[in-house]
């Protein structure tokens, strides 16, 4: 493959999306970011339908950073479609959050999230965790 | 007459009548004793009597007949001899009458019989015949008379029937009378007795017992059992009214009591339906305030997150280009939205305190005091902090709240002994107010009574936070927990040496306090 692994991440504000994307600028290793906006902007990048048709459906994205609250179709209906389905059951998966309630940690772990990375508003502190998190899975899928 | 006819158509009765029967019975039994007595007596007089007089009337035969059957047998003379002995027959009860004569020196001795000898029922007498001779006494034959008993028998039969017939007739009326007697003077005034008491009641107010008897003006026997009774009857109806007049006044007590109740029922559901209801809309109203902090929360953490963010990258991108006092901006900026995500966590943390079941279960709290006092004490290793514990310490309480209480409490504890150069916390039970109560004592900062109230008030705080960092919210969350429990916190202190939390995790009932003392010695 010639082209750049991409990383799809899902986030439906733009603040919170740029702060990303900034988080993002320093990570190793050359990655294409593919911004999404909504769950079902998602899902058609990941199984290349609708406005995404003509990407090639085998570029799989290397990893998937994923917000939970989204419109149209939340971030946890994303991860249950990925996780049902032959192409993404394996891709992983990191969720987003402002939640720190363990209840959510437990219900996006049992949905087959592969992390919990949650918004903390200490930036400095959610950019390593961050780093720490992709380093780890886009390691592994290396 | 009337009283006899109403005596004789009471026949029936009569022959039920157990006294009627017995007495007559045994009027009769005796009446006939003594007649059949008296019968025998008399007619044993009357035998006696008969028989004497035929024993007499032979004798006069001897002095009225003899002399001439003498002469006439001495002169052979048949025919005078017949017609003598006819004499002697028509005596009353001379049957037979015979002669011999003597056959001591004669060939043909004379025999005449006239009648027929019995061998029974009779009386024989023979009567020597003799001749007056010159040589003296000669006997010359014998004279034999028969008296025959048949009369005397027959006599007595008739008497003895008459007799009989006379003292049963007698002994029957005799008996009658009596029976009547019997019947006028006691047995129709014991039916008359008997009648009233079967129909006595004595919630009838009755009249009292009166016997119907003319011309009576003396007191007897019956007049005693009457008024006997009648006093009986007084003395019942009198009971039986103090105990109406108890029942009555029972009746009232109930009737008054099932009322009193009734309403307290009622009472009652009004109020378990109020209190349902307030309870269910309290319930609402936390689950809503509950979740309106959940959101509250994350909603403003989002915002402050991307100040923070984007302050960060500021500072970042163009640290070096900004004089020092923007430089210094941007610091408060990080400062301030640091302090605000703070609150809003302790914020979280209040409102989880108020989320969730209630599950209480026996707490080892020396233990667990020992072990989050060892957790926590890693934070500040350079501190020289001290903790005593009772030993055996137990609580009744939900496990997850009593470790975010003790936490609190604990850290509040570590917190405001900094000053001092050898901190000392101690955690125990003891009796308040004769409830066994917890208590967490520490020889720190303390504060000042005045302001007790406002130390569990939520971001409320007694001390600068130059002096102390913090939210204010750690012991309104304390407060929430025990609050929950149903209950009690309070602190004592003085300013510089120390401060006590007392805290109980039920009001004891006398009940409670006995189960918690329970647990405690286990």
């Amino acid at each position: 493959m010639m082209s750049k692994e991409t990383i799809l991440l899902v986030e439906d504000n733009a603040d919170d999306a740029e702060l990303a994307l900034l988080s993002l600028k320093h990570i190793s290793g050359d990655y294409h970011i593919q911004l999404v906006t909504d769950g079902e902007q998602a899902l058609e990048y990941l199984y290349a339908q609708g406005r995404y048709a003509s990407r090639p459906i085998e570029q799989k994205p290397a990893l998937v950073l994923l917000d939970i609250n989204l419109p149209h179709g939340n971030g946890l209906s994303v991860l249950q479609r990925m996780r049902a389905s032959a192409e993404h059951h394996q891709t992983p998966v990191l969720i987003l959050t402002t939640s720190d309630e363990l209840t959510d940690l437990v219900q996006t772990r049992q949905l087959g999230a592969n992390s919990y990375l949650q918004k903390t508003v200490d930036f400095r502190h959610f950019t390593s965790r961050l780093h720490q998190e992709l380093n780890h899975w886009l390691a592994r899928a290396s | 007459m009337h009283s006899m006819g109403k005596f004789l158509n009471r026949g029936s009765t009569l022959s039920s009548d157990h006294i009627g029967r017995r007495l007559l019975f045994a009027i009769v039994l005796f009446s006939s004793l003594v007649t059949l007595l008296a019968t025998v007596f008399q007619l044993f007089i009357d035998f006696q009597r008969d028989i004497g007089q035929i024993k007499t009337r032979l004798d006069d035969v001897q002095s009225s007949y003899l002399a001439s059957i003498s002469a006439s047998l001495w002169n052979l003379d048949p025919s005078h001899l017949k017609l003598q002995m006819e004499g002697i027959r028509q005596l009353p009860d001379v049957e037979a009458v015979a002669i011999y004569e003597d056959p001591a020196d004669i060939a043909e001795p004379l025999t005449i019989v006239l009648g027929e000898f019995t061998q029974q029922r009779a009386i024989n007498r023979d009567y020597a015949i003799t001749h007056h001779a010159a040589d003296g006494e000669r006997h010359i034959g014998t004279l034999r008379v028969q008296a025959s008993l048949n009369g005397v028998y027959s006599r007595l039969w008739e008497k003895l029937v008459i007799i009989l017939f006379t003292q049963g007739i007698k002994t029957f009326l005799v008996s009658l009378f009596i029976l009547f007697i019997v019947y006028r003077l006691i047995t129709t005034h014991l039916v008359r007795i008997a009648q009233y008491v079967n129909q006595f009641d004595v919630a009838d107010s009755p009249e009292p017992l009166q016997l119907e008897r003319r011309n009576h003006n003396h007191h007897d026997e019956l007049d005693q059992v009457v008024g006997a009774f009648n006093r009986l009857s007084d003395n019942l109806t009198q009971a039986y009214d103090r105990m109406r007049q108890a029942n009555d006044a029972l009746a009232r007590d109930v009737l008054a009591r099932r009322k009193a109740e009734e309403e307290v029922r009622y009472l009652n559901t009004i109020l378990e339906d109020r209190v349902k209801q307030r309870t269910s809309e309290l319930q609402a109203a936390n689950d809503e305030l509950a979740s309106f902090c959940y959101s509250v929360s994350h909603d403003l953490r989002a915002p402050l997150r991307r100040i923070e963010g984007f302050r960060r990258m500021l500072e970042d991108d163009c640290n070096e280009l900004l004089p020092d006092q923007s430089q210094h901006y941007l610091g408060r900026i990080e400062a301030g939205t640091l302090e605000m995500s703070e609150m809003i966590d302790s914020f979280l943390h209040l409102s989880r305190a108020t989320l969730g079941e209630l599950h209480r279960e026996p707490i080892d709290v020396t233990q667990q005091a020992q072990q989050l006092f060892t957790v926590l004490r890693e934070r500040e290793p350079e501190r020289d902090i001290c903790l005593v514990v009772q030993p055996n310490l137990q609580a009744w309480a939900d496990k997850r709240f009593f470790t975010m209480l003790i936490t609190n409490l604990m850290e509040n504890a570590i917190k405001y002994t900094r000053p001092k150069a050898h901190a000392q916390i101690e955690i125990g039970q003891c009796l308040y107010q004769g409830q066994s109560v917890f208590y967490i004592r520490d020889n720190g900062a303390g504060f000042d009574m005045n302001y007790a109230e406002r130390l569990f008030a939520p971001f409320s705080r007694l001390h600068k936070a130059e002096e102390f960092e913090g939210t204010g919210i750690g012991l309104a969350t304390v407060q929430r927990i025990i609050s929950r429990h149903g209950g009690r916190i309070w602190a004592e202190s003085t300013p510089n040496k120390g401060a006590t939390f007392y805290f109980c995790f039920k009001e004891s009932t006398k009940d409670d306090e006995q189960r918690d003392n329970t647990v405690g010695r286990g």
